[in-house]
């Protein structure tokens, strides 16, 4: 998955400059990480739903910015014809002869938007029928949701590579000293940031970010203050949608090279899991925290522990050393580095 | 639940069969089972109806495993394929001739003994392995176990194709597994002629028969109970005297069996399972195949696992079937379009999740007794 990292090490560099060139790499699949981890702990701190979806609703954006950003849309009508992708028409020609560095971010925010919107919708068609059903119903709900989703953005796109033009062409870094990271990572960490603490001040500052907080505190309390709860959960819905399109997004150029296939994006989601559960599923700062340690223990384990299992005949052992650690965070604090400890009332 | 006759004792309440016709019913199952080969040789397509039987076979045994899991002890898992996985190389492990070898020279471990040997073995296995990783079920309520259920598949991709289990699991390529063969001691051919798929077909029937018994059994007596109370209120079930941890622990380890039992048939199925098909993406579909099943079926009933296994591996032949007649228009030929047949009924799994849990949580199970319940009392509403 990864083994860019193992290869292409021309310079010979210091100890220190190989473990701060990893830590750069891995801060940028990291942010990713964080970016999907953050939407999954939104969603569940609001709702209590363990979202497996989220990697469907990361697909679905990653192809609709794919749409906007090669401007290429899949065909709807007739059935038979799914799959099938034609140029935009000739009225919408001025999108085509954007400049890509307008039209990418422009088309990721697109997106964005309208995947938030499919998040309210699930929410609404879906979830809120089953509140106060069996936690365990609702996780399948979301399973099915993912089945549903993702055969979908199959169907429409249908299952072939496909190149997502984007502003960094791949191959490119930024050097300094001996040092280099690819631009795509560059700007993965740098949106990330932004998108990061733009959410943060929006969950500390706004009017609305203090109601996401008082209902995840305690529900019924906020609903006397007179803040509507189904208001609230429909907006985590659209807001974890919409880092999940970003995560998306970046994850395509920064990790694979520009080609989208489905499986990839699919179930890079599932590795986000152990970010959130690291940093604790309930705590948004957590879910970013977790998310940068996940992805540097990653880099890092690819890079210091693969030959040694290697010397084993245990090949590609960064792949799950994310989920090791989370085990045995789990094993050792459930309720992950910064979480708030369940306390169960009778 | 209506019923003709007043129950009296909490005995009969509880007995497996409580009426004449539902064991008459039964009884006709079991045989119709049972001769399903006989009659099956004279239909044209004879080799097909008996793969699609053995499939079923096959998936209600480990749906039903999954169903003692999630919808008796409420425990929600995604690791099932990783479990079956276990099972299909422990079942090639046990049945393959010594001395089988790969043509590069690499010699498997094999033991050569029996189907029902490998059958116990590879339930032993997954079951060992289940309870293992009982410590972080038990410290772990539903939802947060089912991302470490989530973990087992990549450890499983991870180990399965790894080459140092090579001489077991056959790393990336996976391994091949003998067919199984019901010739009985002292004689050389198997009995009343049966064909390879014939036989595997009544290995799957045994076992299947057995494990339902089993799992009836599991469901109606104190441990099935201990598995209900710690689904529905844990704290409730603490309080009363139920030891939560152990029936977490059993549930774990009776799934595991039975996912590890089908595995085995299933890897005789398949001839030369593959690592990959049963841990990452590939095992995580497989076993969302397996929730379907369960859902589908009826969560928390053992007649609901057979009923969701029959429902899941029919509905994609029924598909294509359709698709096949022209019937349904707007779906490409398998394979030519993006909107085949595979990816209709993967859609349709994916509606029938969402649709039964929110409308008829009991599943297909649920649609069954209302629908005899209505009958019963027409014209009458109640």
């Amino acid at each position: 998955m990864h083994l860019e990292i193992l290869a292409a090490q021309a310079v010979t560099l210091t100890l220190w400059e190989e473990i701060l060139q990893l830590t750069l790499r891995g801060l940028a699949l990291g942010a990713i990480y964080a970016l999907i981890a953050l939407g999954f702990v939104i969603i569940y701190k609001a709702t209590e739903v363990i979202n497996f979806a989220h990697g469907a609703l990361m697909l679905v954006g990653t192809y609709l910015t794919l749409t906007f950003v090669s401007s290429m849309y899949p065909r709807l009508w007739p059935i038979s014809e799914l799959g099938q992708l034609l140029p935009f028409p000739s009225w919408l020609g001025w999108w085509a002869d954007l400049d890509i560095a307008i039209r990418f971010p422009l088309g990721i925010a697109l997106a964005a938007v309208l995947v938030a919107g499919l998040g309210v919708l699930i929410e609404r068609s879906v979830l809120r029928k089953m509140v106060g059903r069996p936690v365990f119903a609702i996780v399948l709900i979301t399973l099915g949701l993912e089945l549903v989703l993702s055969t979908g953005v199959q169907i429409l796109w249908n299952p072939q590579q496909k190149v997502m033009p984007s502003p960094f062409p791949p191959g490119s870094s930024l050097r300094f000293g001996n040092l280099s990271i690819q631009w795509a990572n560059v700007w993965t960490i740098i949106v990330t940031a932004l998108v990061i603490t733009a959410f943060f001040i929006f969950f500390r500052y706004s009017k609305f970010g203090v109601a996401m907080r008082a209902t995840a505190l305690d529900q019924e309390a906020a609903m006397a203050m007179g803040i509507k709860a189904s208001t609230i959960n429909g907006m985590a819905w659209a807001i974890g949608g919409a880092l999940a399109v970003i995560a998306g997004a970046l994850f395509v150029p920064a990790r694979l090279a520009g080609f989208i296939t489905l499986t990839p994006v699919r179930f890079s989601a599932l590795n986000a899991f152990p970010a959130a559960i690291l940093g604790g599923l309930d705590s948004p700062g957590g879910a970013v925290v977790g998310g940068l340690m996940i992805g540097i223990a990653q880099v890092m384990s690819a890079r210091w522990l693969n030959p040694l299992f290697l010397e084993i005949n245990l090949p590609n052992f960064h792949t799950i050393f994310p989920y090791l650690i989370m085990i045995i965070i789990l094993l050792i604090r459930p309720y992950g580095l910064f979480g708030t400890p369940e306390v169960r009332r009778v | 639940m209506a019923e003709r006759k007043l129950r009296t004792t909490y005995r009969k309440d509880m007995a497996v069969l409580p009426s004449r016709v539902s064991r008459f019913w039964l009884a006709v199952l079991v045989v119709g089972l049972a001769l399903f080969p006989f009659f099956n040789r004279s239909l044209s397509a004879s080799n097909f109806w008996i793969t699609i039987a053995i499939t079923i076979l096959i998936a209600s045994i480990a749906s039903l495993g999954l169903n003692l899991l999630s919808g008796f002890a409420g425990q929600v898992s995604l690791g099932h394929a990783f479990f079956i996985g276990i099972g299909a190389f422990v079942g090639a492990t046990v049945m393959a001739e010594p001395g089988t070898a790969r043509l590069t020279g690499l010699e498997f471990y094999s033991l050569g003994l029996p189907w029902w040997v490998a059958v116990i073995a590879g339930g032993t296995v997954a079951a060992i392995v289940g309870v293992a990783i009982g410590p972080t079920a038990v410290r772990l309520r539903g939802l947060y176990l089912s991302l470490v259920t989530l973990a087992l598949l990549f450890l499983g991709e991870f180990l399965f194709t790894s080459p140092a289990l090579e001489k077991i699991t056959g790393a990336v390529q996976g391994r091949g597994v003998p067919p199984i063969s019901l010739v009985l001691p002292g004689q050389t051919e198997a009995p009343f002629g049966l064909s390879n798929s014939e036989e595997l077909y009544y290995a799957s029937l045994i076992v299947a028969i057995v494990a339902y018994v089993i799992g009836k059994n599991i469901g109606r007596s104190r441990v099935g109970r201990a598995f209900q109370a710690t689904r529905d209120r844990d704290i409730a079930a603490e309080v009363i005297g139920v030891n939560v941890t152990w029936a977490k622990l059993v549930a774990f380890g009776v799934s595991s069996f039975y996912a590890g039992a089908a595995g085995v048939l299933l890897g005789s199925f398949l001839g030369n399972p593959i690592g990959s098909s049963f841990g990452g993406s590939a095992g995580l579909l497989l076993s969302v195949e397996y929730v379907a099943m369960i859902v589908i079926g009826g969560i928390g009933t053992v007649a609901g696992a057979a009923m969701g296994a029959v429902f899941v591996v029919g509905l994609p032949e029924i598909v294509s079937y359709l698709a096949q007649k022209g019937w349904l228009p707007f779906v490409a030929e398998a394979g030519s379009g993006s909107f085949d047949s595979s990816a209709l009924s993967v859609i349709l799994f994916g509606l029938f999740i969402v649709t039964f849990l929110v409308f008829e949580p009991h599943g297909l199970f649920g649609l069954w007794l209302r629908a005899r319940n209505y009958w019963k009392g027409w014209p009458f509403s109640y």
